[in-house]
């Protein structure tokens, strides 16, 4: 389940753009679990708490042993200390850096699998002390935290430490030792089997401040280190943590949990790209980069060739075709205000890290390069073979045509003079008009279809060019977008799964 | 000379009141916090204490939660005033126990005229209940204050503001407990104010009785409080009491200070002087507070400053570097060039009616698209530039937390009014540029070649010229731009005369400088109001100063 979770875990951190405090607490949490899944399945048990609590004294009575110091000077315990009830797992103790490592026979055989921990005060004017605690408290599988009658309702304890390990509740008991102070040195226990009445109380006011903590139901002993009243519930309630093996994977499950609230805090809205935008984004470029423009141009050269198709007599004239325009800073600007506003829309639902690296990442280069790589796309556009030749071909021969017809008139006038009757002439003149009329109508058609073929030309200029700007666009601006927005989704998806396998168990 | 010093805190505190700290950098909770504690402080005692030196003396039991306060005043008196208690923490409102004769000024409200005073218990309220006890020393008042290290934000608050009202401290810590950080940040800050501190370690073992208590005056000896006076308790109650005899030396203690006008009133200029020489301290913080939130202000405000600045010098740096001359101004140039007929000698029959025909069929109106073209395409670099200053200060500011909290998402872009007023910009300009080739052009030598040309056409003219005024253009933009800037300069140059035309195209290009930097300063303006709106008054640093200054004058006489 953990390794699952952590998989998960790791394809996020992968993914995400995270702020850097946040990116290094993930990776923390992540190489710790698969250090400490990796070191085995012992269960470390820590005594937490106040300088004068009595950690020391109920660690030694817990443990059968006398090995923890226990002084009426404060503070005592600086370093802390390692206890282990079968050979001392080197890699784990390692990873938890405690040094002070010891040995003993475990008490009663259940807690041979235990490491219990003594640790230092967290409360005393030594801030190293507080420092080592801080450290450990984000590593051990299970906290004692030990209590007393003067001490229990400290702010130290309660906002430093409790609370925000509410998460953790289910790695946590709270033992309150020194309890024969509560009851004037009577047995904790009266004869009824129920604790003591002043006791009961005061440990009544404890759990409502720890249901406040967000632990309200972690369990609570009371135990006497000096009579060793209440050591054996104890000792029994480590044992069956160590039975069930289960600590090490239920704190590691927390701290993912933890971690994944914070992370989904900062998650962000997943969103995709409108094509509206796009085609907006592509319409602004190209005309930035002047399509239109060109497009124009090329119409108006087409239609002054066709114009100059007649006077030529050596055939053809050979297309004009506009020169390149060079963009101007204007259309550089139209262009760069037009991505950045696609880039910032996009990815307006998303984190700010996130939009900031669409910013810089997309946004910045785009307005810079991509004039150029739309300028170069535009260039290799084929213009050459905009018309068909046939279509001018036509045009050609039509154009001679009413010329043919005025010559052969003239031929028949020439003979029928000659040779003829007198009755051609109103024929001849029927012809002639004919011609006539054909020429009219030869040339009207003719510009017709010459404007008609330069509107084509300029349709198909256009639509050529703005093939090659949007592919431009699409490969410079809307790809990346699009693969950050992704990315989020997907990152966000990891962390889902995540929560979902640590919510199962 | 007292109520000189009562008048200067009266004015501290009213320069205090003024203090705020709004920009979110490190340590402005913690300025707004301690300006809070330091009015308090003056209201609660400075103040009323300045006034009557001679009032009764305030001694405050404070302590850790579990320590036995209220059993040790209760003890001090031998009967129960104060409500001891098992569960934790006990004392939620303080009781203060006084001599009868010293009741009126108690009750009177001088001293922390914010608490309410009640006669009776109050449980549940934060009401101040005094207990008039004929066992309690005329001259001195014994406060039972809430602990200082309870999980109860309000205990500590009032502890600490009670603690900050005392002439006089009796510390009251226990065996289990004498090494906590919390009770020893109240230590030393008593040290630190040379206030008249007792110490009593309560409850302490009696097998380790003496161990503890040389651990723990040795720790005191550390902090500078080894003078203090010391009491160790054992754990071993009468009943509820602490035995006489262990109270004993304290009660002796406290009889001996109140018994003698001369040692209260000594006590009392010694914790007086000693708070407010503090003050300086805490006045000497808020003030390099004060001057951490100008000084981030002034970074945001510089760095949008900075940005816009810097769009301003990037518009510059395109207006004249020849970019603008390509693409649409350039094809409509050429237009106005075509129609012209430039290169024939402009001297000839300069008025002719020809040449008033073409200026209404040829050259003016494509002068007059010409200019739309550069109105247009200006306004456009404007705005992108523009936007781009917004965004990289937006992007600046989300990088402190102080600037974060300005920001809001409409800064990230120009106001949606801004390309208009870009265009209205450009046009104005561009008017600009027509009267100065109209005021060129009065003299008589000039008025026929101007109006041959065309006003249209020479001012459009005069900005192909002003577009390409920087020099320094290289490679294919020199012969684009180059050429083209060339070319409008001898037309110009034909008209005007050549001297003319350089100072023209300088003048021109200053009045476009001057009016892109006042639209973006208009739009910097959006940025700076907003810090602007959370500054803090230059006069607020300057009135702590001289009212902490008159303080230190006042205290002196003390």
């Amino acid at each position: 389940m953990i390794t699952a979770a952590l998989a998960e875990l790791e394809e996020y951190v992968r993914l995400a753009i995270l702020a850097p405090d946040l990116e290094t607490r993930a990776k923390e949490v992540i190489e710790f679990a698969n250090q400490r899944v990796r070191a085995g399945e012992q269960t470390v048990v820590a005594l937490a708490g106040a300088t004068g609590s009595g950690k020391s004294s109920l660690f030694n009575a817990l443990s059968g042993t006398t090995l923890a110091t226990v002084a009426a000077r404060r503070p005592t315990t600086a370093k802390p200390l390692a206890l282990s009830f079968s050979a001392t797992n080197g890699p784990l103790l390692n990873l938890l850096q405690i040094t002070r490592r010891h040995e003993a026979p475990p008490p009663t055989p259940d807690l041979a699998d235990v490491v219990l921990l003594d640790l230092p005060d967290h409360d005393s004017t030594h801030l190293r002390h507080r420092e080592e605690v801080d450290r450990l408290v984000r590593i051990i599988d299970q906290f004692i935290f030990v209590v007393d009658p003067q001490k229990y309702a400290d702010a130290a304890l309660h906002h430093r430490y409790l609370r925000p390990l509410a998460q953790h509740r289910d790695v946590i008991s709270v033992v309150l030792n020194h309890a024969d102070a509560a009851t004037h040195g009577a047995p904790l226990i009266d004869d009824d089997g129920r604790w003591q009445s002043g006791l009961a109380m005061l440990v009544e006011h404890l759990r409502a401040m720890l249901q406040e903590d967000g632990l309200g139901d972690v369990p609570v002993f009371a135990t006497s280190a000096l009579t060793g009243e209440g050591v054996d519930e104890l000792r029994e309630h480590i044992a069956t943590i160590a039975r069930e093996k289960s600590a090490m994977r239920l704190r590691l499950a927390a701290d993912l949990h933890n971690l994944a609230r914070d992370l989904s805090n900062y998650g962000g809205v997943a969103s995709t790209v409108s094509d509206a935008d796009v085609a907006a984004l592509q319409e602004e470029v190209a005309a930035a980069a002047g399509v239109p423009w060109m497009a124009r141009a090329v119409r108006q050269a087409v239609q002054r060739r066709g114009a100059m198709l007649g006077a030529r007599p050596d055939g053809t004239p050979a297309l004009e075709l506009p020169a390149h325009r060079v963009a101007s800073a204007a259309d550089d600007a139209r262009a760069a205000t037009a991505v950045r506003r696609f880039v910032a829309d996009s990815t307006a639902n998303l984190p700010e890290r996130w939009r900031d690296h669409a910013r810089s990442e997309i946004s910045r280069p785009a307005g810079e390069q991509l004039g150029a790589r739309v300028d170069a796309a535009m260039r290799d556009v084929e213009l050459a073979d905009l018309e068909s030749p046939f279509g001018w071909g036509l045009v050609r021969l039509l154009k001679w045509l009413p010329v043919v017809t005025l010559a052969a008139c003239g031929g028949w006038l020439a003979y029928e003079v000659v040779w003829g009757s007198d009755e051609f002439l109103p024929r001849l003149l029927t012809i002639a008009a004919a011609a006539f009329v054909g020429t009219v109508l030869v040339s009207i058609l003719g510009d017709w279809s010459l404007r008609l073929g330069a509107r084509r030309a300029e349709k198909k200029t256009a639509r050529r060019l703005r093939a090659a700007v949007d592919a431009e666009v699409v490969r410079g601006v809307v790809t990346p977008v699009k693969a950050e927005l992704e990315a989020h989704q997907r990152a966000e998806s990891a962390l889902q799964r995540m929560t979902g396998i640590l919510a199962r168990g | 000379m007292s109520t000189e010093l009562a008048d200067s805190l009266t004015a501290l505190a009213g320069a205090l009141a003024e203090v705020r700290f709004p920009l979110d950098v490190d340590g402005a909770r913690d300025g707004d916090e301690r300006a809070g504690a330091l009015s308090g402080q003056i209201r609660d005692y400075l103040l009323p204490r300045a006034e009557a030196l001679d009032a009764p003396l305030l001694a405050v039991v404070g302590g850790s939660t579990g320590a036995g306060k209220s059993t040790l005043v209760n003890s001090l008196l031998g009967r129960r005033v104060s409500q001891p208690g098992v569960l934790r923490p006990t004392t939620k409102s303080p009781v203060l126990v006084c001599h009868p004769s010293d009741a009126d000024w108690f009750r009177s409200g001088r001293v922390l005229p914010e608490l309410t005073r009640t006669d009776v218990v109050l449980p549940g309220t934060r009401a101040l209940q005094v207990v008039e006890a004929p066992e309690v020393p005329a001259g001195l008042a014994l406060l039972d204050a809430p602990d200082v290290d309870s999980i109860d934000d309000g205990n500590r608050a009032l502890a600490r503001q009670l603690l900050l009202a005392a002439d006089l401290w009796l510390f009251v810590t226990s065996a289990a407990r004498y090494a906590d950080a919390v009770p020893w940040e109240f230590l030393r800050n008593a040290g630190d104010r040379e206030l008249v501190v007792g110490v009593v370690i309560n409850r302490c073992p009696p097998a380790v009785l003496g161990e503890v208590a040389r651990d723990f005056a040795r720790l005191l000896t550390d902090e500078g409080l080894g003078d203090a006076p010391f009491f160790a308790i054992k754990e071993a109650l009468e009943g509820e009491m602490i035995p006489g005899s262990d109270v004993a030396p304290i009660r002796r203690w406290l009889g001996w200070i109140a018994s003698e006008a001369g040692r209260r009133s000594a006590v009392v200029k010694q914790s007086l002087r000693g708070a407010l020489r503090s003050l300086d301290d805490d006045v000497a913080r808020l003030h390099r507070g004060l001057a951490e939130q100008r000084e981030a202000a002034d970074d945001l405000r510089s760095q949008a400053e900075a940005e816009f600045s810097a769009a301003a010098d990037r518009v510059g740096a395109i207006v004249g570097d020849g970019s603008m001359l390509r693409g649409e101004i350039i094809a409509h140039w050429h237009d106005v060039v075509g129609t012209t007929d430039l290169m024939r000698g402009l001297d000839e029959k300069v008025a002719s009616l020809r040449s008033r025909l073409r200026r209404w069929w040829g050259a003016e109106p494509k002068a007059e698209k010409l200019q739309d073209a550069v109105s247009d395409q200006l306004a456009r670099v404007l705005v992108d530039e523009t936007d781009a200053a917004c965004d990289a200060t937006a992007d600046a500011w989300s990088r402190t937390r102080g600037g974060r909290a300005l920001l809001t998402d409409d800064l990230r872009s120009p106001s949606t009014d801004f390309p208009a007023r870009a265009a209205a910009t450009v046009r104005s300009w561009q008017q600009e540029v027509l009267a100065l080739v109209t005021e060129q052009g009065k003299g008589k030598r000039f008025r026929a070649r101007l109006l041959a040309l065309g006003t249209n056409a020479a001012g459009a003219t005069l900005m192909v010229v002003v577009f390409a005024s920087t020099g320094g253009l290289t490679g294919a933009e020199a012969g684009i731009a180059g050429g083209t800037s060339l070319l409008a300069q001898r037309l110009l140059e034909s008209v005007f005369g050549a001297g003319a035309v350089e100072r023209l195209a300088r003048e021109s290009r200053h009045l476009l400088e001057g009016r892109v930097r006042v639209l973006l300063a208009e739009e910097s303006a959006r940025f700076l109001t907003r810090v602007e709106e959370i500054s803090v008054g230059e006069h607020v640093i300057d009135d702590l100063a001289a009212a902490a200054a008159r303080v230190r004058e006042a205290r002196k006489n003390l």
